[in-house]
């Protein structure tokens, strides 16, 4: 079976209605006989000629109610929506010959209880219509050739869309009441995939709205897993050399430790996350960003920003690839080395009572890998007999993994100690290379029993420490748990943190750490999808604040504003983000220390604490960065322009120009003389078609009291900062 | 309009508060009578109080912020951390009239301030203080007999320690915040403007739980709304976004996402608050102290709004203020030895400008800052830097500390000492818990207080919950005694 079949089997075997706490407790399929009617021809499946042979193909025939047209569903325990389906001479259908491609004939045979002859009933649309998945080869059982012939054959192939192929799509009109949930494999609405790209993006725009409309959720993520990357630093080096010429300051110049180059890391970012077309592997970088923390605030990181940008460039390589790799990757990149010390770390010296830095052998451990205390597969704390947590390692651990991991340096350092002035850029974002006299030679032990014999190179240890990482049982639930907080819901079932730990610990080929994979389980599994789960006060997260401000970017497609320089050239339009940052307790790589912004496991007092939920990005909103956002999009979106392009277009310090930029808001203007269609429309854009009626009310009220002028300007423009400032907007859901 | 008639939402907001404290505290109801025994048998004139929380935040290095001179001590200091000693010589003496353990101590020369307030007897010092369960030996922590703190030596799981006792996965209401609550059970503070617990440097565990919440503004202060949105703005155009804007957030209190409430209820405080409380420190006179130059010190930017809050505390109707301010920055891995001073510098001069603050504003015996941090570090080191330790020391500042001396025990710094649990990680030889108490009796709470607050102070004997470092009340719990044994 392709690992493909198996990813969408793993999602399919594991959907559910059920409430997003209570994900044991799922409603069983009961036991129903019913006919299976064709929606394309309206014909019956049946057992041509009543016969009770095995090997026998069924076929399509005009509906009867005869025995040879009812299908016998047998739910198969532990499986929900999973059934084997008997013939009235109680044989069970299957692939014949344990076939798995496409035309495959359906047939009734002997039972074997086997995986070959199950098949998912997955819900359309309609309370009584079903696709009938088999789930040895995930291929949907079809009337063959879309023919609308009595006599045609039934057998698998591909699953289509449910718009597209109706001959796949089986009315089972015994199943009502049966406890399934509509489909989740594809939107029923824009609304719905507006919602999808809330998780999976940077934003909604209406262009990427009807593409996972047309496209379902899981063609969409190959087809972004697909694109090639969009790399910081190549657009932050092109900023930088546009921008180079007017900058005043030599270092800025230079890109030197230097404000100029700290800005201009923000814009490519932001140029990335509005305009990059690899919108999830980049949301995901983000959402690794917030994992495997550097942060500027660090003179040894802020030094150097166009290798903060080539950091964040090796999340986004690895975002849907490899987690091993991805480790690997970050441990040698000489800004984390800088950051956390590797770096030029050196075995113990006796003579100097020195011993091995400690702090990357730490925090590799506490925050990038397996935590404090070890987990179950849920992501919950296992427990001892006294119902004590159980600590993943202690500090002789860290010790060891610290002399395992001495001996790194600047990638083609001339010498041991060199500093970052001298490596420069090249040296900066080379992976650190290995300087066997730094490396401690003597033999450890990782964990208990992972012993690492005396005399191996720094090289050998390296990667047996992280193999011990990437290998630890924790590690899966661990960042499943991480990735599905940022990208989905804070406080996600333990069913849901051990689904997607599963497909981390095995892709269904055998892989561990294949991280498209787990992306894929997190957004289509059914706690991500199913509308019903959503609907819990308690689902869902506040939207990190950056993220507010590039759904408005993208929604809109903000411009920013070509401008004369000093020189008199004209530069490009570029759209800058400056000041966001302070004002909203997020700025892109300057997290306050190697915590990240906030802590996975934040309680707000008050309801949150009682009831034992989390909201990790409220710790960043107080009195004062709640009124600080405020008046931030006020700025933001009231000293914008509009789209009839009124900027100043000179400055002459190159790090103050444009600070504004313009939405084009023709499609919104045009809509302002009706409100209601407004806000409709500004709901399905920014909020996934959320809203309150409430909230729309107040809305449509303001927009009718606010006079029509520049051609509705005034009504978008007022429309948009409420939304964008509200508390509403904030959470998504 | 009604939804904006914040004074009378905070009001009601406030009263619900103290409802909720009151309620589960009526045993707290004698405070009142405390505060006045104290304000009439001390000569003390108003009743106000405020504790400033200065936090170093990344497990600030103690070894080379306090180092001795004696040469036998500093040889052994040299030995442990050769590449990182600060020089015998340039080492800034103090001459403490207790607590010093034979030994003569040093501050590191970034500290001119401090050892000059220090010298006076307006600082003092409580050296090796940390988080711990119980008293604790190197044998017990050998041999795992003694409670430990979780999580020992993780800059959160230490940071949650030593402000609430709790660990992060297990959080509990930080002790600022229950110093705060029982504060209020008391009545005294009854009609406060805002909540007791002020922080500047955003939600913190240290005042987190308290139930009239934090208080969080800027380092340079409150922030207003921006004028169009304001309850008095009349300006026809933007009249209907004003109004749908407080429209929108009261619908979002009643929303069906428990997180757009939660996030409705923050932005209300912001509201209520902020512009009360920007009035109120715009309505005093700017302060004549000197600070450093604005933006080269964010510690004394900080601290001077602190000291701008305290001096408002009259329109701002606060007896007691409890402010938490953080400085990052002090996980020194590498590059100490500047990156250390410049701390060190930056903690000095500030903390110096804020108690000359005080003095201008008359109020330096009634203002007590204190220093605490993640944990202290190793006494060896790793090359250029030093790795994450154990107990450490804090600072005092204000005019009722009794300075010039140092409190609790120093640690003999030498590696393998019987402090030394590896590395010269040292086992802390006083609580952490117990500087908190000392400082809540000195805000004011009674005993009962303090030792519910701070639950592992009966594994430490009696007396335990009060160190003798500030002087009036000192005199107020020798007084209390001295009646005691009278009757």
């Amino acid at each position: 079976m392709s690992s493909q079949a198996r990813r969408l089997l793993t999602v399919a075997l594991l959907a559910c209605a059920c409430p997003p706490l209570a994900a044991q407790s799922l409603p069983n399929l009961t036991t129903f006989n019913s006919t299976a009617v064709a929606m394309h021809s309206g014909l019956c499946m049946e057992v041509p000629g009543a016969s009770t042979a095995v090997d026998v193909q069924l076929t399509q025939n005009t509906c009867s109610s005869a025995a040879a047209q009812v299908l016998r569903f047998l739910p198969v325990a532990g499986q929900p929506q999973v059934a084997s389906v008997r013939t009235a001479a109680n044989l069970c259908l299957g692939a014949r010959a344990g076939g798995t491609v496409n035309g495959t004939a359906v047939v009734q045979q002997a039972c074997t209880n086997g995986a070959d002859q199950r098949f998912r009933i997955e819900g359309i649309s309609t309370a009584t219509t079903y696709r009938l998945r088999h789930l040895a080869s995930g291929r949907c059982v079809e009337i063959g050739g879309n023919s609308l012939q009595r006599g045609a054959s039934v057998r698998l192939w591909d699953c289509q869309l449910p718009t597209a192929g109706r001959n796949q799509n089986w009315n089972l009109g015994g199943a009502t009441g049966g406890g399934f949930v509509t489909s989740l494999a594809v939107p029923a609405n824009q609304a719905e995939a507006s919602r999808f790209l809330q998780q999976a993006t940077y934003g909604a725009t209406s262009a990427e709205i009807s593409r996972v409309v047309s496209m379902g959720y899981s063609a969409w993520i190959d087809d972004q897993a697909a694109r090639p990357i969009t790399l910081h630093l190549q657009v932050h080096q092109a900023l930088q050399a546009e921008l180079g010429p007017h900058f005043v300051d030599q270092r800025d110049r230079d890109c030197e430790f230097a404000w100029g180059c700290n800005l201009s890391r923000h814009d490519a970012w932001t140029h990335v996350a509005v305009r990059g077309e690899d919108q999830l592997r980049q949301r995901v970088a983000f959402a690794l960003s917030q994992f495997f923390v550097i942060s500027d605030v660090s003179d040894n990181v802020g030094y150097s920003q166009l290798a903060v940008s080539d950091y964040y460039d090796s999340l986004a390589t690895h975002a849907l690839g490899s987690h091993r790799a991805l480790l690997e990757e970050v441990t040698l990149h000489p800004l984390m080395g800088r950051y956390l010390g590797m770096l030029q770390n050196e075995k113990a010296n006796p003579s100097r009572n020195t011993e091995p830095d400690e702090n990357f052998a730490r925090e590799v451990m506490q925050l990038f890998s397996i935590g404090l205390v070890e987990l179950n597969l849920d992501g919950t704390p296992r427990l001892d007999a006294n119902g004590n947590t159980i600590p993943t390692y202690n500090n002789e651990v860290i010790t060891n993994f610290a002399r395992a991991l001495t001996g790194w340096n600047f990638g083609g350092a001339a010498s041991w100690w060199v500093w970052e002035d001298d490596v420069k850029l090249p040296g900066l974002i080379r992976p650190m290379t290995p300087w066997a006299t730094y490396h401690d030679t003597n033999a450890k032990t990782l964990f208990p029993g992972m012993n690492l014999a005396a005399g191996r190179t720094a090289d050998a240890d390296l990667r047996s420490a992280l193999d011990a990482l990437a290998n630890h049982p924790n590690t899966g639930p661990f960042l499943s748990k991480h990735l599905i907080q940022r990208l989905v819901t804070s406080n996600p079932s333990p069913a849901y943190v051990r689904r997607v730990a599963t497909v981390f610990n095995n892709n269904g080929a055998g892989v561990r750490g294949d991280l498209r994979a787990v992306v894929k389980a997190i957004l289509l599994d059914p706690e991500a999808r199913d509308m019903a789960i959503a609907a819990g006060d308690e689902y869902g997260k506040v939207k990190e604040p950056v993220l507010r401000q590039t759904a408005i970017w993208r929604a809109f497609a903000a411009e920013g504003q070509a401008v004369a320089t000093p020189a008199g050239a004209t530069t490009r339009a570029l759209l800058r983000n400056r000041g966001a940052g302070p004002d909203m307790g997020q700025t892109v790589m300057s997290s306050p220390s190697v915590f990240n912004f906030y802590r996975p496991n934040y309680q707000p007092p008050g309801e949150f604490r009682r009831r034992g939920l989390v909201a990790p990005e409220l710790q960043i909103l107080n009195e004062a960065t709640a009124m600080s956002t405020f008046n931030h999009w006020h700025g933001r979106l009231f000293q914008m322009d509009r789209d009839d392009a009124t900027i100043p277009t000179t400055v002459g310090d190159a790090n103050f120009y444009t600070a504004r930029f313009r939405l084009n808001l023709s499609t919104e203007k045009a809509l302002a003389v009706s409100p209601g269609a407004l806000a409709d429309r500004l709901n399905l854009l920014l909020m996934a078609g959320r809203m309150s009626p409430a909230m729309r009310q107040i809305l449509v009220d303001a927009a009718y009291a606010t006079p029509m002028n520049d051609g509705g300007g005034d009504r978008v423009e007022d429309m948009i900062f409420l939304i964008a400032a509200s508390p509403q907007f904030a959470v998504q859901r | 309009m009604g939804s904006n008639d914040h004074s009378k939402s905070r009001r009601r907001f406030l009263a619900q508060s103290s409802q909720i404290a009151l309620g589960s505290a009526a045993a707290w109801a004698t405070l009142g009578q405390l505060q006045m025994v104290q304000a009439a048998e001390l000569g003390l004139g108003e009743d106000y109080r405020a504790l400033v929380c200065i936090y170093l935040f990344g497990g600030a290095d103690s070894f080379n912020m306090v180092v001795p001179r004696t040469p036998a001590a500093y040889a052994n200091y040299q030995a442990a951390r050769p590449a990182l000693s600060v020089p015998q010589a340039s080492l800034l003496p103090i001459t403490p009239v207790a607590g010093g353990g034979g030994v003569d101590w040093g501050l590191h020369p970034a500290l001119t301030e401090i050892q000059a307030l220090f010298e006076s007897g307006q600082a003092a010092l409580l050296a090796n203080v940390g988080p711990l369960v119980a008293p604790t030996t190197k044998a017990a922590y050998t041999a795992r007999s003694v409670p430990l703190p979780p999580e020992l030596f993780s800059h959160v799981d230490q940071q949650a320690y030593s402000m609430s006792m709790g660990s992060e996965t297990a959080a509990r209401a930080g002790w600022g915040g229950k110093i705060a609550d029982r504060m209020a059970a008391s009545g005294l503070l009854h009609g406060a403007g805002l909540p007791t617990s002020i922080s500047l440097s955003g939600t913190n565990m240290w005042q987190g739980g308290a139930a009239d919440g934090i208080y969080t503004m800027g380092s340079s202060g409150p922030t207003r709304i921006n004028d169009t949105l304001r309850p008095t703005q009349t300006w026809s155009r933007v009249v209907p976004r004003r109004d749908a804007f407080y429209k929108l957030l009261d619908a979002a209190k009643r929303d069906s996402s428990l997180f757009t409430r939660e996030h409705a209820r923050i932005s209300q405080r912001a509201l209520d608050f902020s512009e009360f409380a920007f009035n109120a420190l715009e309505s005093v006179p700017a302060l004549a102290t000197p600070f450093p130059v604005a933006g080269q010190n964010r510690l004394a930017d900080t601290l001077k709004t602190v000291a701008r809050t305290i001096a408002a505390r009259q329109a701002l109707r606060q007896k007691r203020q409890i402010f938490f301010v953080g400085l990052g920055g002090w996980d020194t891995h590498d590059n100490m030895l500047p990156d250390h001073e410049r701390l060190l510098r930056t903690l000095s001069q500030a903390v110096a400008a804020f108690h000359a603050a005080t003095v201008e504003l008359g109020v330096s015996d009634k203002v007590t800052s204190f220093t605490m941090t993640d944990f202290g570090r190793t006494l060896n080191n790793n090359g250029d830097g030093t790795d994450h330790g154990w107990g450490g020391h804090s600072w005092l500042v204000g005019g009722d500390v009794v300075g010039r001396q140092i409190y609790g025990q120093m640690p003999e710094l030498r590696l393998g000492s019987d402090l030394d649990v590896g590395r010269g990680r040292m086992i802390p030889t006083t609580a952490v818990e117990q500087l908190g108490s000392t400082l809540s009796r000195w805000f004011g709470l009674r005993q009962g207080d303090a030792m519910e607050i701070f639950p592992n102070l009966r594994n430490f004997g009696t007396g335990a919950d009060y160190l003798p470092m500030l002087a009036s009340s000192n005199a107020l719990l020798n007084e209390i005694d001295f009646r005691r044994r009278r009757r």
